[in-house]
Formats: structure tokens, C-alpha cells, sequence
């Protein structure tokens, strides 16, 4: 039996980025794939910059956290209001 | 295009993967990881557990279920899904 997946995911890789995306598929090493996403640039001084990126292949050795997104709390939360540092850079020590 | 853990990045054409997501790409332009220098290499071989990430052209996902559909036509019993094993041109 196949089914079809259809939820939206924020990825936080661990280099710090943050990716939303539709999510697709994964495999036994979590690798991912997720359609339609973009990344959330957090910055303490301006709002948070959505950056278009496409469909993306992440390697699971470099995910942290995998997390559905509520649409609609989504929709409701304004992003260029938002103030927050960027995540630490974890893979690279 | 193809995103290293160190940063750097190659763009090119996949000619070919395995199951470790080792790949093979032709026609590649290497960018350092502060995207200031750039090699044209006409062939490079990625070890899989180096990579970050993969990105790939958005028609790619529809031809997977073409794909999908097609092997269910040619065999109806098998559910092999495997394992990053795209062996198609990108």
C-alpha cells in the first residue's frame, strides 16, 4: 500500500538553518526530501527573511530536529514582527 | 547542485548514485565555502557521508512518480522503494 504524505515540516539542520517544506519522503537515515521550501533567516535586528530554495534533498547525518507545522498557527504568527538570534553553527566543532 | 558539510558546493549533472549517496557528477563548477573561487571540473566523484544537502530541479519529484507508476505497471508485486536509488540523469 502506498500514501501520500502531506505535511509541512521546519527542519533545523545542523548548521543552524531552518527549512520549511513539504515533506515527500525520508529513508532509514533520515534522509529527507522535502518540495517547496525556504529558509527562515533569523536576525536579532530585522524580521525573519523567508529564502525561496526549491526541492531539497537533506542528509540525515546533518539533521537535528524535525517538526510539523500547524498551517494555521503558522498563518496567524506575523514573521517580519520577529526578533531572534540565529541558531549556533553545531557542525563544524 | 550539491552542498558539502565544509561549505562547498558542486553544480553540475548527476550521472550517477548508490545507496551510500556517493555520486558521480559531469560538467561541474566547484565553489569554495565562501563562495569567492570557483573550478570547472569536467568530472568529480562526492563521497556520500560528506554531503549536506542535494538540490535538486523541482520537475524531478513528478518524474518519480512517473517512475513509481511505470515499475507497479511492469511489476505489480514488488514494493521495493529503495534507498535514494535514482540512478536517472537530473
Amino acid at each position: 500500500m502506498r500514501f501520500v504524505i502531506t505535511v509541512t515540516v521546519e527542519i533545523i539542520t545542523a548548521d543552524g538553518r531552518v527549512i520549511v517544506g513539504t515533506f515527500k519522503g525520508f529513508d532509514q537515515t533520515t534522509n529527507v526530501i522535502l518540495s517547496s521550501c525556504h529558509e527562515r533567516v533569523f536576525s536579532e535586528t530585522e524580521g525573519v527573511e523567508t529564502l525561496p530554495l526549491g526541492l531539497y534533498i537533506i542528509r540525515g547525518d546533518n539533521i537535528v530536529l524535525i517538526g510539523e507545522i500547524d498551517l494555521e498557527r503558522d498563518a496567524s504568527v506575523d514573521l517580519s514582527e520577529i526578533r531572534a538570534a540565529p541558531i549556533t553553527d553545531i557542525s563544524r566543532r | 547542485m550539491v552542498e558539502l558539510k565544509n561549505g562547498e558546493t558542486f553544480n553540475g549533472h548527476l550521472v550517477n548514485c548508490d545507496n551510500w549517496m556517493n555520486l558521480t557528477l559531469r560538467e561541474v563548477i566547484q565553489t569554495s565555502p565562501e563562495g569567492d573561487r570557483f573550478w570547472r571540473l569536467p568530472e568529480c566523484y562526492i563521497r556520500g557521508n560528506t554531503i549536506k544537502y542535494l538540490r535538486v530541479p523541482d520537475e524531478i519529484i513528478e518524474m518519480v512518480k512517473d517512475d513509481a507508476v511505470r515499475q507497479r505497471q511492469q511489476a505489480p508485486v514488488s514494493n521495493s522503494r529503495g534507498r535514494g536509488g535514482r540512478s536517472g540523469k537530473l
